[in-house]
C-alpha cells in the first residue's frame, strides 16, 4: 500500500528513489514491484500530448432513445476505423436511453474528414444524436487515500455533494494540477510518435525494451544511446505518467458526459479539480465537451453521484451518467500507427 | 446564528438549535422544521403526539406535497440523529441555505442504510407479509415461538428496517378517481415553475422530479366522479404550452408483492428472469412471500367522509388501535371514538375498500424504478404476474398500461433494468420511459379533500375552476 501511496502521488518515481524512501533494500522494492505487476496489473501509463506529434484526439459520444439496431451500425463503424481507440457502451442510464462514448487519435490531415463521417450519424437513415469535439486537455488520477487495502470507505453523500457545490465559488482559483495539455496538432506526423507510444504503455520503458517493440512492429529502429535520449526528452516534452491499477475493489465504472454551452466552461474546471476526490478518474476536456470516467467500489451510489453532478448548473450545462460494465475497446497511440504502417505497406 | 425563531415548531427545544440557521426563506425552513422535529423527538424534548400535531401544521406547507413525509415516520436511533447533526454542520460549514441545498441535506440525512436482520425478526416480518393484521398469539401459533418473542421482533424491525403497516385503498369506494400523470416539459419551460404550480393543485398528492432525469410524474385524486372528465380535458389542454410527453393513467387496480424467497443469508438472489419474464406459461407463485391486491369496484353504499377519513389514517398504521387513530385524527380536527372509528374498519375491509399490507424499505432494496410501461390488455396481465418474481414491486393498473414501482439490491440493478429495456421490442409494448429514485417519497394523505363533501346532496362538490389544473399555470398560459 505505501509504494502504491506514493506512485498515486508521483507516478513518475523510479523504483531506486522510493525504496531509499521506504527504507527498504532495492531488491525488495523490486520484488513488491513485480508482485503488483502480476497480481492487480500495476502499471504507470502516460498521457501523451498527441499535437506534438501531428495527432488531434477528438472524443464524444451518440445517444438513442430508440432501438439499438441503429447505435449497433455506429458501433460497428467506430470498430472498424482505424482511428478509434476506446469505445465504452452504457449498461445503465438514469433516462433509459443508449449511448456509446467513443474517442480516436487521428492524423491532423484526416482531422476533417473524420469529423464529417461522425456529422453523417447524425442525418438519414441513422438520425443519431452525437457530439464530438477535439480535446485540449487530459488527465488520469488515482487517489487511493480512502482505500486501506481491502475496502475503501468512502460516501457519496451530502458531504460529497456540498464540497463539489462549494468549490463552484471559488472556480477561479481552484488549482488544477496534473493535467496534460493538447497542443494544436502539429502539421507533420512526428517520426518520434513510435516511441510516444510505448511511453503511453509504460512510462519506465527502457531503451532496451522499446528497441525490441519497434522491432517488433516494424518501425523504424534507432541506436540504444539515441533511444535513451529520446526517451528522456519525451517524458519531459510531452508525457504526464499516471498509477493504474486494478483488482482494487473499484468495480464500477460511471461516465458523466457533460456539454456546456457558456464559454469559460465553468463545471469542467470544477470537475477537473475535484476529479481527485474520486479513487479514480480520467477526464478528457474539449472546447465545450468534457467527459469524465470514474472508478468506483461496488456499494458507491452513483445516482446519488450523478444526481449531485447534475444539480451544478442546471441552466447552461446538460450533465448525464450512465453506469458501464462493458470492456468495450481501449487502445492507444501504438493500434494508430499500426493500422497506418500496414495501410501504407 | 440562531436568532428568535418565528416558526411553528418553536414550541420545543433541542440541544442542537444553535445548527439551525435563521432568516430562511419559508421554502427552506420547511425541511428544517421537520429535521428539527426529529432531533426532538430523539432528545425527548419533544413528546410524539406533539411531533405529531407539529408534522400536521408542516402538511399544509406547499413544499410538503414536494416532499410528502413525516419525522415521526423515521427510526429514532444514534446512527441518523448523527447524520442529521453531520449534514447540519456540513450545511452551516459551506452556508448552502437555499431550498434546493437543504432539501438535498435532508435526503441524504434519511437515505436508509441497510442492516442484518436476524432470522427469527425475518420469520416474524414474513409471516406478517402474508398476514399484516395476525394477532401477536396468532403469531406466535404459527412460528412456534412466545408472543413475547414476536412483540419484540415486531419492536426490532418497525425501527430498524422501517418496517409499516399500510393498506391499498380503492379510491372509487368513495366516488374517487386516482390518478398518475407522467410527463416531460417543452423547452424553455422551467420545472421549478411547473412544480410549484402542481404543488398548489389542491388535489395533488405527490410530485416526483429527480434531477438526473427529465421525465417526472404528480399523483393526483379527484372526489367526485363526474368531475373526471374536467380534469382530464384541462390535463390535455396543458399540452398545448407546457408539457411535451403527457401520459395519463387512472388507476383501475393497485397491487404490491414480495418476493423473499430470493433473500437468503442476507443477500438477493437474481432469478431467471429472461425465462421466466418471457416464458410462455405461467409459473406457480407459491414462493412468493406476499401479494396484495385490490380492484376499483366503484362507488360502494356507506362510504361517505368519516369513512375516507378512517381509511386514509388506516393507511398511514393499519395495525394501530382504534384509540390510537382516533388520537391521530383528533389532532387533524376529526372527533370520532374508537368504537365508531373499529366498526368503520371492519366495513373498509370487508368491502374490500381496504387491503392491509406491510412495508419495508429495509433489506437492502437500495435500487428504485419507476418504469411506465404503455402497453395493451395482454401484457397489463403478464407483466403483472410476471413482476411479482421480483424482490418488491408496487403496481398500478390502467387503461394505458402499468406502472411498475421496483426496488431491488444495488449489485442486481444493471441485470433488471436491462430485462425492462429489452421489453421496448415486444410488438405489443408501446412505450417503456423510466424513473430512478434515490428513495421512494410517500403522499399527502387526502382527508383535507372532505371538505370538498356536500352533506346535501351527499356527493363531492367541487368548483369547476378550482378541478382545472390549467388555471394554477396561468402564469404560463397566454
Amino acid at each position: 500500500m505505501r509504494l502504491l501511496h506514493r506512485l498515486a502521488i508521483e507516478p513518475s518515481r523510479y523504483q531506486a528513489e522510493l525504496a531509499k524512501e521506504l527504507g527498504v533494500t532495492r531488491s525488495a522494492m523490486n520484488q513488491v514491484w513485480k508482485r503488483l505487476e502480476q497480481e492487480r496489473q500495476m502499471n504507470v501509463r502516460s498521457c501523451i500530448d498527441y499535437g506534438r506529434l501531428g495527432y488531434a484526439f477528438l472524443f464524444g459520444w451518440a445517444k438513442t432513445d430508440e432501438s439499438s439496431t441503429i447505435l449497433e451500425k455506429f458501433k460497428g463503424w467506430l470498430y472498424s476505423s482505424p482511428y478509434i481507440t476506446g469505445v465504452i457502451e452504457s449498461s445503465m442510464s438514469s433516462t433509459m436511453d443508449k449511448r456509446i462514448l467513443f474517442e480516436g487519435v487521428v492524423p491532423k490531415s484526416r482531422v476533417i474528414s473524420f469529423r464529417e463521417q461522425l456529422e453523417r450519424f447524425k442525418k438519414q437513415p441513422y438520425r443519431l444524436a452525437v457530439h464530438h469535439d477535439i480535446a485540449v486537455a487530459m488527465t488520469d488520477h488515482m487517489n487511493l487515500a480512502q482505500f486501506n487495502g481491502s475496502q475503501w470507505h468512502m460516501q457519496a453523500g451530502f458531504r460529497f455533494q456540498a464540497s463539489i457545490g462549494a468549490a463552484k465559488t471559488f472556480l477561479d482559483v481552484l488549482p488544477i494540477t496534473k493535467t496534460m495539455t493538447l497542443t494544436e496538432p502539429v502539421d507533420v506526423t512526428s517520426e518520434e510518435a513510435p516511441i510516444a507510444a510505448a511511453l503511453e504503455k509504460k512510462y519506465h520503458v527502457s531503451s532496451r525494451e522499446l528497441a525490441e517493440w519497434l522491432k517488433e512492429h516494424k518501425f523504424k529502429c534507432l541506436s540504444g544511446r539515441t533511444l535513451r535520449r529520446k526517451l528522456v526528452e519525451l517524458r519531459i516534452a510531452l508525457a504526464l505518467p499516471y498509477l493504474s491499477v486494478e483488482e482494487i475493489g473499484l468495480t464500477q465504472r460511471v461516465v458523466v458526459c457533460v456539454e456546456e454551452k457558456v464559454g469559460g466552461q465553468p463545471i469542467s474546471r470544477l470537475l477537473n479539480a475535484q476529479s481527485s476526490t474520486f479513487p479514480r478518474a480520467r477526464i478528457v476536456v474539449g472546447h465545450s465537451l468534457t467527459v469524465l470516467e470514474i472508478s468506483l467500489p461496488s456499494d458507491f451510489d452513483w445516482l446519488t453521484m450523478s444526481s449531485s453532478l447534475s444539480m451544478l448548473d442546471p441552466g447552461t450545462t446538460s450533465i448525464s451518467t450512465f453506469l458501464t460494465q462493458s470492456e468495450g475497446i481501449r487502445k492507444g497511440l501504438e493500434s494508430v500507427l499500426i493500422s497506418e504502417r500496414k495501410r501504407l505497406e | 446564528m440562531s436568532g428568535e425563531r418565528k416558526d411553528s415548531t418553536s414550541q420545543f427545544s433541542t440541544p442542537w438549535d444553535d445548527l439551525f440557521p435563521s432568516d430562511i426563506e419559508p421554502a427552506a425552513q420547511f425541511y428544517l422544521d421537520l429535521i428539527r422535529i426529529y432531533l426532538g423527538l430523539y432528545a425527548g424534548t419533544i413528546t410524539f403526539e406533539q411531533a405529531l400535531v407539529e408534522g400536521e401544521k408542516l402538511k399544509s406547507h406547499p413544499e410538503f406535497v414536494k416532499y410528502p413525509s413525516s419525522p415521526i415516520l423515521y427510526p429514532i436511533n444514534e446512527k441518523m440523529k448523527d447524520k442529521a447533526l453531520e449534514n447540519l454542520r456540513t450545511l452551516n460549514k459551506y452556508r448552502m441555505y437555499t431550498r434546493d441545498s437543504i432539501r438535498s441535506m435532508m435526503g441524504f440525512t434519511f437515505l436508509r442504510e441497510n442492516r442484518p436482520i436476524a432470522p427469527q425478526d425475518l420469520n416474524v416480518l414474513k409471516f406478517l407479509m402474508k398476514t399484516p393484521l395476525a394477532s401477536l398469539i396468532e403469531i406466535s401459533r404459527n412460528l412456534g415461538i412466545t408472543p413475547r418473542t414476536v412483540s419484540n421482533a415486531i419492536q426490532r424491525i418497525t425501527p430498524f428496517h422501517n418496517v409499516r403497516f399500510s393498506c391499498l385503498m380503492d379510491p372509487t369506494a368513495f366516488s374517487m378517481s386516482s390518478y398518475m400523470l407522467f410527463f416531460t416539459l417543452q423547452s424553455g419551460v422551467k420545472w421549478d415553475d411547473v412544480i410549484n404550480s402542481l404543488a398548489t393543485y389542491p388535489f395533488t398528492r405527490s410530485i416526483l422530479k429527480i434531477s438526473t432525469s427529465d421525465l417526472g410524474y404528480v399523483s393526483i385524486m379527484i372526489p367526485g366522479m363526474k368531475n373526471d372528465a374536467i380534469f382530464r380535458k384541462s390535463v390535455q389542454s396543458l399540452s398545448r404550452d407546457i408539457f411535451d410527453y403527457i401520459s395519463l393513467h387512472q388507476q383501475q387496480s393497485v397491487h404490491q408483492t414480495y418476493n423473499l424467497s430470493l433473500f437468503n443469508g442476507g443477500v438477493w438472489d437474481l432469478p431467471d428472469l429472461d425465462n421466466y419474464f418471457f416464458h410462455e406459461k405461467p409459473r406457480s407463485t407459491d414462493e412468493i412471500t406476499s401479494s396484495v391486491s385490490l380492484l376499483c369496484k366503484g362507488p360502494r353504499t356507506r362510504m361517505g367522509p368519516d369513512e375516507f377519513v378512517i381509511a386514509s389514517q388506516l393507511r398511514f398504521d393499519s395495525r394501530a388501535q382504534p384509540s390510537t387513530i382516533g388520537q391521530m385524527l383528533e389532532a387533524q380536527g376529526h372527533d370520532f371514538d374508537a368504537k365508531y372509528i373499529g366498526q368503520v374498519s371492519r366495513r373498509l375491509y370487508k368491502q374490500e375498500v381496504l387491503a392491509s399490507m406491510v412495508v419495508t424499505d429495509g433489506l437492502d432494496l437500495l435500487t428504485n424504478f419507476c418504469f411506465e410501461i404503455v402497453c395493451n390488455e395482454e401484457w397489463r396481465e403478464r407483466l403483472l404476474e410476471r413482476v411479482s418474481l421480483l424482490p418488491h414491486t408496487n403496481c398500478l393498473l390502467s387503461s394505458r398500461g402499468v406502472i411498475v414501482l421496483a426496488q431491488v439490491p444495488s449489485y442486481h440493478q444493471v441485470n433488471y433494468y436491462r430485462l425492462f429495456q429489452s421489453l421496448e421490442n415486444q410488438p405489443d409494448i408501446k412505450s417503456i420511459k423510466l424513473i430512478m429514485t434515490l428513495s421512494l417519497m410517500g403522499s399527502r394523505l387526502m382527508s383535507s379533500l372532505v371538505k370538498y363533501w356536500d352533506y346535501d346532496s351527499e356527493d363531492w362538490l367541487v368548483h369547476r375552476a378550482e378541478l382545472d389544473i390549467s388555471n394554477y399555470f396561468d402564469d404560463f398560459i397566454d
